[in-house]
């Protein structure tokens, strides 16, 4: 007899949860706009974890599609880990970022589709610095918040329809995606002098 | 939308396979991923203290700040008869809490009565695997050489993290309480597979 337990195999739960927010605010910092969405995971967060762990060998691309090796943690190496959070104004390569493109997310995307560059230009976004927001338990649910806000001075509409997380990929000066995100047709208008502020919630469940 | 999600899969010598859908990543396991995203929080660390498997508090260190290391060096691949980190196994049946730091009841490494010999423990040939669904998996045997049988009912991980300026302490991150357990009858050995996918 082989007691598998076929049932709970084919519901399994996310054992990490990734949950996203978008709020629009207006000029009077009146909240005007607002979507959520969960779990878009990638490829590139396994193979980080599993460096976590011990990895060397697994191999998974940065954001200019070059292959990078997992990074095995080690007193002797690197410093490693997936520094996304408390990067400084104006960095398109770290943190939460944009896009304008919703085409389908893969486990195997490696970069938003459409970023939207950080500055005041046409279809450009200040990207502010991001940070961090500490671990909160309420049981059965302990999480911890990374959060940006981008402003509209581009004199234009901006629509998003991705969000996402670069880290630094420790010791390689790569960035590589962490997650990318997908928000349906119509996408959510920032206009000029709007901003938006975004979070992502990243939890475990007991 | 794409998904992480875990098994444990216990295999037993005598043939039977056990497998359990496994989400009981802790509180520690929070604060270690929060440390490991912040390049700027101070050496002292982030947020709250977790807890090691002593029930001390400890910091968990952000990524770079001072350029402080931060790993969970060996973690999957603890030697031969290490029993206070890696992948653990106990026989407690207490139901997970978020602030769990331990197993409920540790099986220590040893032939003693109600004790287990652990391996050394593998990270899987193969790494992350191609096709839809990409995983990884970690692997530990735990054999009984005990004068008796011993019921399996939890399994835990508990990772090593290092940083140059805290220290390195055991910290569990994950417990599973199994919803059938596995009896290890004298002389047995299982195979506790834990695999992380990203699933579509």
């Amino acid at each position: 007899m082989i007691p598998v337990n076929e049932e709970t195999k084919k519901t399994r739960k996310p054992c990490l949860q990734v949950a996203w927010n978008v709020q629009v605010y207006d000029k009077d910092d009146k909240l005007i706009k607002e979507k959520s969405g969960q779990n878009s995971l990638l490829v590139a967060f396994a193979t980080k974890m599993a460096g976590l762990f011990y990895d060397t060998t697994s191999t998974y691309k940065d954001i200019t599609n070059t292959n990078r090796n997992a990074i095995q943690m080690s007193p002797q190496g690197q410093p490693n880990g997936i520094p996304c959070a408390g990067y400084g104004y104006g960095l398109t390569t770290l943190g939460i970022v944009l896009g304008t493109n919703n085409t389908a997310v893969t486990a195997d995307d490696y970069k938003l589709n459409t970023i939207v560059a950080n500055g005041t230009g046409g279809g450009q976004l200040l990207y502010l610095a991001g940070a961090s927001i500490g671990v909160t338990t309420a049981a059965p649910v302990s999480s911890f918040v990374i959060d940006r806000i981008m402003i509209n001075h581009s004199a234009g509409t901006i629509t998003i329809k991705e969000l996402g997380i670069y880290c630094l990929e420790g010791g390689a000066a790569a960035t590589i995606c962490l997650c990318r995100d997908i928000i349906a047709d119509p996408g959510v208008d920032i206009d000029d002098g709007e901003y938006m502020y975004v979070r992502y919630t990243i939890s475990v469940t007991t | 939308m794409t998904k992480l999600t875990g098994i444990i899969r216990i295999t037993k010598s005598t043939g039977e396979i056990y497998e359990y859908p496994m989400h009981s990543f802790v509180q520690n396991f929070a604060y270690m991923l929060n440390g490991l995203c912040n390049k700027s929080l101070p050496n002292a660390g982030v947020g709250t203290p977790m807890k090691d498997t002593a029930n001390v508090s400890r910091l968990a260190g952000a990524y770079n700040a001072g350029v402080t290391w931060y790993n969970w060096f060996y973690t999957a691949a603890a030697a031969i008869g290490i029993d206070t980190y890696g992948m653990v196994v106990g026989t407690g049946v207490t139901p997970v809490a978020l602030t769990d730091y331990k197993l409920d009841v540790p099986i220590a490494q040893g032939v003693g009565a109600g004790q287990m010999r652990y391996s050394g423990a593998s990270y899987q040939v193969g790494k992350i695997s191609s096709g839809a669904n990409r995983s990884f998996k970690l692997i530990r045997w735990f054999t009984n050489d005990s004068p008796g049988a011993i019921t399996v009912n939890e399994v835990g991980f508990i990772a090593r993290p290092y940083n140059h300026l805290l220290g390195q302490f055991n910290i569990l991150i994950c417990r599973d309480v199994l919803a059938v357990p596995v009896v290890v009858g004298v002389g047995e050995l299982i195979t506790v597979e834990m695999s992380f996918q990203i699933t579509a």
